[in-house]
């Protein structure tokens, strides 16, 4: 049965070309669209950029001697980030005294105090120091900054790649307007990978920069100190943003420890936004201004300190990062081109792959690979939904009812479990006997005969039976939105031996011939034809023994 | 644009002369003009493109007629199975006016190899759980 290529390549047209041709007007309103996508997200690059390029500049201005005169947290309550560093120095340059208050080129702002004040901490009055002085114009900074921000350039990035490539596509020819050569195929692929790739450094950034620190904190909070605090001022913060407005909790308070005062707004671990202002108010309503709480404070920096100690449920949310990272491996590793093109790969005639000799036939997976693959998939997401659980379990003990994070980790969980499961069954596997299968001749033809030989290496008398049969599939692999799928169907299933003398299942041979109208193995980029030699042998109480062998079948002579 | 492919046939053995002519009449001048014969899948999967043979007519006309001439490969057949079919075809393609195929058959017997033979499926899959997935 034939199927269409559902929405994937052109269709052939036979006679006169009567492409489709899209309208000056629509490819206007496309080049418009895509136009602003383009625009806005250069903008948006050039605003990064700029920043970036004014911090990395700041590396080249010469490090002179400075003292600092003051230095404090200063305060704008009326910010989304309220908190910045306030600071006076003076150096000299050029033979004259200057003074400066500028702590880096740009300014930099802190939602959370304890950041602020970690770097006053380190600048504290009378500390003799370094600025770095621009030689063109009387400005000096104290810290060069962070060229971290620059990974946030990746995101105008995508709108810059999207409008370009839109652009492009409403003018190109063989796109707005003339047909595009059937043989030039579907070159799609390469901007998917892109995308792929894009999704995977997201995922690692979010996963590396703020979920895994957050987490870290808020594990170790179980150990911090329990002091005594005044809150000094609490409110809900509006923080705008292109999803609409968020809200956190933003609560400043005071603590003492180890005779020293310090400050910090933190309220947990995590401290992002999200939406509904109820929430926030009602835990902002129970910190009145005033009024006398207890925080838990990191006995290493006194400087950072909480209100509520552990992982919220809003952790949980962090688990996405993993969900970009899969989908982008996904999207990436599907898209990647293969080793050795169809097209080349199949231009040979039959005669050059032929092999007149015989051939010792390598699994496709060997049962170490597999095991191996599965206990790192098992180790890397139980080791993260772990976390979860023992902070859920430790909830439970505490008498609070975590019901949400409980119910939200259930799936986790279940998927944890068959990745064990999966792991340990392919540990047992590693136990099972051996096969080493020898082919003759070592490329198999239509219609031609064919002799294989296997021999189990390990306790093959375990085995109840064997059967070693040759097997024609399809793979069909193909995309539908950001998922990629393989469906397979298998065409045809030549029985070669099938044995339970337990002599014979430990070394045999079996002979026999393959029909002339077989079709030859196919591997294209998306498309397959695959033929592999299996060989499964039944075992009591145990995980069967069950191999695969990649084989090769040239096509038939002609007739 | 007009363009017309002609074969004396649309079903080749492996190894046989694909022998036709290509012709056309544009309204614009041709820059280049080639014939190609190439394969593509056609099916449940994304479609794979796979060039052979290509052969460039020299200096070509707005109003033209050229013969080409090629030799279909051994591999890979024309087939269809219930996932994927193969199909060979030959394409002009003139620039920047556009390109136009035809669908032939390259197979042994010049025939299309069919997957499906219900006789060819000698035995179940022994293993349970490949068999769960294969339904």
């Amino acid at each position: 049965m034939l199927l269409d290529c559902a929405g994937m390549g052109p269709t052939i047209q036979r006679g006169t070309i009567t492409g489709a041709r899209s309208g000056l007007a629509g490819r206007f309103v496309g080049t418009l669209f895509f136009g602003i996508f383009f625009l806005a997200g250069l903008l948006f690059l050039f605003l990064i950029g700029r920043e970036v390029l004014r911090t990395v500049e700041t590396y080249s201005w010469p490090k002179v001697p400075a003292v600092i005169l003051s230095s404090r947290v200063v305060e704008e309550p009326d910010e989304e980030s309220p908190y910045s560093v306030g600071v006076q120095y003076c150096y000299t340059w050029n033979g004259t005294k200057q003074v400066s208050d500028r702590f880096q080129r740009s300014r930099q702002r802190f939602s959370d105090y304890s950041r602020a004040a970690a770097a006053v901490a380190a600048i504290p009055a009378g500390r003799e120091t370094e600025c770095f002085v621009n030689p063109h114009t009387p400005e000096a900074v104290l810290r060069h900054g962070e060229l971290w921000i620059g990974l946030f350039a990746l995101i105008p990035l995508v709108f810059v790649l999207i409008g370009a490539g839109g652009v492009y596509a409403c003018w190109a020819p063989g796109k707005g307007g003339k047909a595009a050569p059937v043989s030039d195929g579907n070159k799609g692929g390469g901007s998917a990978r892109w995308f792929g790739l894009l999704f995977v450094a997201v995922g690692l950034a979010v996963l590396v920069f703020w979920y895994l620190p957050n987490t870290l904190q808020g594990l170790a909070s179980f150990s911090w100190v329990e002091k005594p605090c005044t809150v000094e001022s609490s409110r809900v913060v509006e923080v705008d943003s292109d999803d609409g407005t968020t809200y956190r909790v933003d609560i400043l308070y005071r603590y003492e420890f180890q005779e020293t005062q310090h400050r910090s707004n933190r309220y947990s671990s995590f401290q992002g936004s999200s939406s509904g202002r109820a929430a926030k108010q009602a835990v902002v309503s129970r910190y009145r201004p005033g009024s006398q709480a207890v925080c838990f404070v990191d006995p290493s920096a006194p400087q950072n300190a909480v209100l509520v100690r552990g992982l919220g449920w809003e952790a949980a949310i962090g688990l996405l990062p993993l969900a970009f990272i899969a989908v982008g491996m996904g999207v990436f590793l599907s898209g990647r081109s293969k080793k050795g093109s169809a097209a080349t790969l199949l231009a040979a005639a039959p005669e050059d792959l032929m092999d007149a000799g015989s051939r010792l036939l390598k699994p496709r997976v060997t049962p170490l690979t597999r095991f191996i693959g599965m206990v790192f998939i098992a180790a890397f997401w139980n080791g993260i939904v772990s976390v979860f659980l023992f902070h859920m379990a430790d909830e439970w003990q505490r008498g609070h009812q975590p019901w949400f994070l409980t119910l939200f980790l259930v799936p986790f969980v279940l998927v944890g479990a068959a990745f064990l499961f999966g792991a340990v069954y392919s540990l047992l596997s590693l136990a099972n006997p051996k096969p080493v299968v020898i082919l003759t001749p070592g490329v198999l033809t239509p219609a031609c005969a064919f002799e294989v030989a296997w021999s189990l290496r390990g306790s093959a008398g375990r085995l109840q039976n064997l059967v070693v049969f040759l097997e024609g599939r399809e793979e069909a692999t193909y995309r539908r939105g950001t998922d990629t799928s393989t469906d397979r169907h298998v065409f045809a299933r030549f029985v070669i031996a099938t044995v339970e003398n337990p002599l014979e299942i430990a070394q045999g041979s079996a002979r026999r011939s393959l029909p002339p109208d077989i079709p030859p193995g196919f591997a294209a980029d998306n498309n397959k034809l695959v033929w592999s030699l299996r060989v499964h042998g039944k075992i009591a109480f145990w995980p069967d023994l069950g191999e695969e062998f990649e084989v090769q079948v040239a096509a038939a002579q002609g007739r | 644009m007009n363009a017309t492919i002609t074969l004396p046939k649309m079903d080749f053995e492996p190894g046989e002369t694909i022998s036709g002519t290509a012709s056309w009449q544009t309204t614009q001048e041709v820059r280049t003009a080639e014939v190609r014969l190439f394969w593509q899948t056609r099916g449940k999967g994304s479609c794979d493109v796979g060039v052979v043979a290509v052969q460039t007519l020299d200096l070509p006309g707005q109003a033209d007629q050229r013969p080409f001439s090629f030799v279909a490969p051994h591999a890979p057949p024309g087939f269809s199975g219930r996932l994927i079919s193969l199909v060979w075809g030959i394409e002009l393609v003139l620039q920047p006016e556009g390109s136009v195929s035809r669908d032939i058959v390259i197979a042994p017997g010049r025939k299309e190899i069919s997957l499906e033979h219900p006789e060819w499926l000698e035995m179940e899959d022994p293993s349970p759980t490949k068999r769960r997935m294969a339904q």
